[in-house]
């Protein structure tokens, strides 16, 4: 039989420990929470908001390129004193702030799609206890076989100064 | 399921508690503190002023909206008065903000996290309220976005898309949306962590709902950190394509004075100029009214004076290239503008200008000045002044004084305009206000990492 157990921290240094320890053994972490970014912790992983944003920016590139192009040369195209229909450096700033907002706003969504956010309600109980007494502690949740998990704490309470845990069954 | 503890919480209330522990629940107690009590009197006092001068500016747009754009004293000549001066001034207030926030940032400046929030708050009202003076100034504002946004009239004409004036639509309204959505991702871990502390029912239902479900997980953190690098390197490149597009509404006209290259730079160094006079006084108004002074501290307003004295320098150079430039291309209507400028109706205006912008600043050198709080305020006050008398300078002297001599009134605004811009003051100040009521002004997890 598995128990869940959320163990918690004061400090950065006390959880990375813990954190590497566990993932060493083997121990299935399902995540962790943190009050701010922990950049040790992310030498595996790479977020890859940056496609998005630029998705975002190509089409935004196309679209006002598009639109400047369209509305100067075929829906009313204007001969203002034999200026050319279309110019390309005159249209520039437009084209370059289509661009950003495109980029930002497919960013902004690309980071809402790979967090799972907005996300009202969250389905494990010992999260919610996580989130609402502990925001300032260093969390781990993890999974393990019961017939070890006693072992594995005494391991972390030895070597770590281990703030508390909580556990299901 | 049952949820069974195990802590060790009397080791943690040991005189030996660490570092961390103590000064993360000092900061949220800082923070949450002010939430879980009135208001003081002090904050009452300010809100009361500038809701007072906001009714001012209201009274008075409502007099222009119903007696129409003769109230006020533009005239042929000069038919950009000081309505367009301020928008000018508030854009570039809306610059600095950013600045501090996303560039330096980017810059890993950590000394940014107590101040970047009154900054981007600042740059997102600075752009609210400079929006409202070219609607103003349309005469007819109701008609503003038919004329303005891009969709053909009854005649199947476009905007002109060659045109500045509509660059600078674009450029000013999606950099207020990017300001938002940055200001917005960089509050979303601190309302997460701030909506349990809190005592208020109603903001802890919004910050519940504004902090979208966040918990701070290491995929979260690892998602969130890459597109706050993303949004502050997109910013980046907007704010100073922002005033440059503002500056170019000038520059590529004939009149003397604005048909200059050295413009855009010269607008973002100012606006970078005044914008950090504007976030020295607003840091140190939260500072006083929310009691932050550990947080925001003489160091903050020490390294803020640098970047002014900095710009101010830019500023200066740039005086001395326009002078520069007039005599070296011989064209008698440019030194005859500088001529003007110096000796003419507006003298006065222009000499103060040129004292604050290049004598006052040279206080900026002394450490003394740049770390005493009450100094600092009162120096950003005047570069205020003399950043809100340059665009003056600029806008009014130039249309005083082109190539035709005809119809040479002086423009001094009417009461009413002056009335709009103290209400641009009051109003810009009122939603500072409600902010710093209403949300954190300090970024709690990046203060956190900091100090860990």
């Amino acid at each position: 039989m598995k128990t869940q157990y959320l163990i918690y921290f004061d400090t950065e240094k006390d959880f990375l420990y813990a954190y590497y320890y566990l993932e060493n053994i083997g121990v299935n972490i399902n995540s962790t929470l943190t009050p701010f970014y922990i950049e040790n912790m992310s030498h595996k992983k790479k977020s890859n908001i940056s496609k998005y944003t630029f998705a975002g920016g190509i089409i935004g590139l196309l679209f006002s390129f598009l639109l400047i192009l369209w509305l100067g040369t075929y829906d009313y195209p204007l001969n203002t004193g034999g200026k050319p229909l279309f110019f390309l450096p005159s249209s520039i700033p437009l084209i370059f702030s289509l661009t950003v907002l495109f980029s930002a706003i497919s960013s902004f969504i690309g980071f809402l799609f790979k967090t799972e956010l907005p996300k009202w309600h969250i389905p494990n109980d010992l999260i919610v206890k996580a989130e609402s007494e502990l925001s300032n502690k260093f969390c781990i949740l993890f999974e393990i076989e019961s017939s070890y998990s006693q072992r594995i704490i005494e391991e972390l309470k030895a070597n770590t100064n281990l703030s508390g845990f909580y556990f299901t069954e | 399921m049952d949820i069974k503890a195990n802590s060790n919480s009397e080791q943690n209330e040991q005189p030996n508690n660490s570092k961390v522990i103590k000064d993360f629940s000092i900061l949220d107690k800082i923070i949450t503190s002010r939430f879980n009590r009135k208001p003081s009197i002090r904050y009452f006092i300010a809100l009361s002023a500038a809701v007072f001068f906001s009714l001012i500016g209201i009274y008075c747009i409502v007099e222009t909206l119903s007696k129409g754009l003769t109230i006020w004293n533009i005239n042929n000549k000069v038919s950009w008065g000081i309505t367009i001066a301020n928008f000018v001034f508030w854009i570039g207030i809306g610059h600095a903000g950013t600045l501090i926030s996303a560039i330096l940032f980017l810059l890993n400046q950590s000394w940014r996290t107590s101040i970047n929030r009154p900054a981007e708050a600042m740059t997102i009202f600075a752009l609210c309220v400079a929006a409202l003076f070219p609607l103003l100034h349309t005469g007819r504002p109701w008609f503003a976005l038919y004329w303005l946004l891009p969709y053909p009239n009854q005649m199947g004409i476009w905007p002109n898309f060659k045109s500045p004036l509509v660059w600078d639509l674009f450029a000013i309204g999606i950099y207020l949306v990017v300001s938002i959505i940055f200001c917005y991702v960089g509050m979303i871990p601190d309302l997460s962590q701030l909506r349990t502390k809190l005592k208020s029912k109603k903001l802890s239902f919004l910050y519940t709902y504004l902090s979208l479900g966040w918990i701070g997980s290491n995929t979260q953190w690892l998602h969130y950190k890459k597109l706050y690098i993303l949004l502050a390197g997109l910013i980046t490149p907007l704010v100073i394509a922002v005033h440059t597009i503002v500056s170019l509404d000038f520059s590529v006209t004939l009149v003397p004075g604005w048909h200059s290259t050295i413009f855009p730079p010269y607008f973002v160094a100012g606006a970078i100029f005044s914008g950090c006079a504007i976030v020295i006084i607003l840091s140190a108004t939260a500072r006083n009214l929310l009691r932050l002074e550990q947080l925001i501290t003489p160091v903050h307003f020490n390294n803020l004076a640098k970047i002014m004295l900095a710009t101010g320098w830019i500023i200066i150079l740039s005086y001395i290239l326009e002078f520069f430039f007039a005599f070296l291309n011989g064209k008698e209507v440019e030194i005859n503008l500088l001529i003007y400028r110096m000796t003419g109706d507006y003298a006065f205006l222009f000499w103060i200008m040129l004292f604050i912008n290049i004598i006052l600043i040279q206080l900026l050198w002394l450490k003394r000045i740049r770390q005493n709080i009450t100094a600092m305020v009162i120096i950003s006050i005047f570069i205020a002044v003399g950043m809100w008398l340059e665009r003056f300078v600029i806008v009014v002297t130039s249309l005083s004084n082109d190539y035709f001599a005809s119809g040479a009134t002086p423009y001094f605004p009417s009461l009413t305009e002056i009335g709009i811009l103290v209400g641009s003051f009051g109003f810009f100040a009122f939603l500072y206000l409600i902010f710093i009521q209403i949300f954190p002004i300090i970024s709690l997890n990046d203060i956190k990492s900091e100090i860990k």
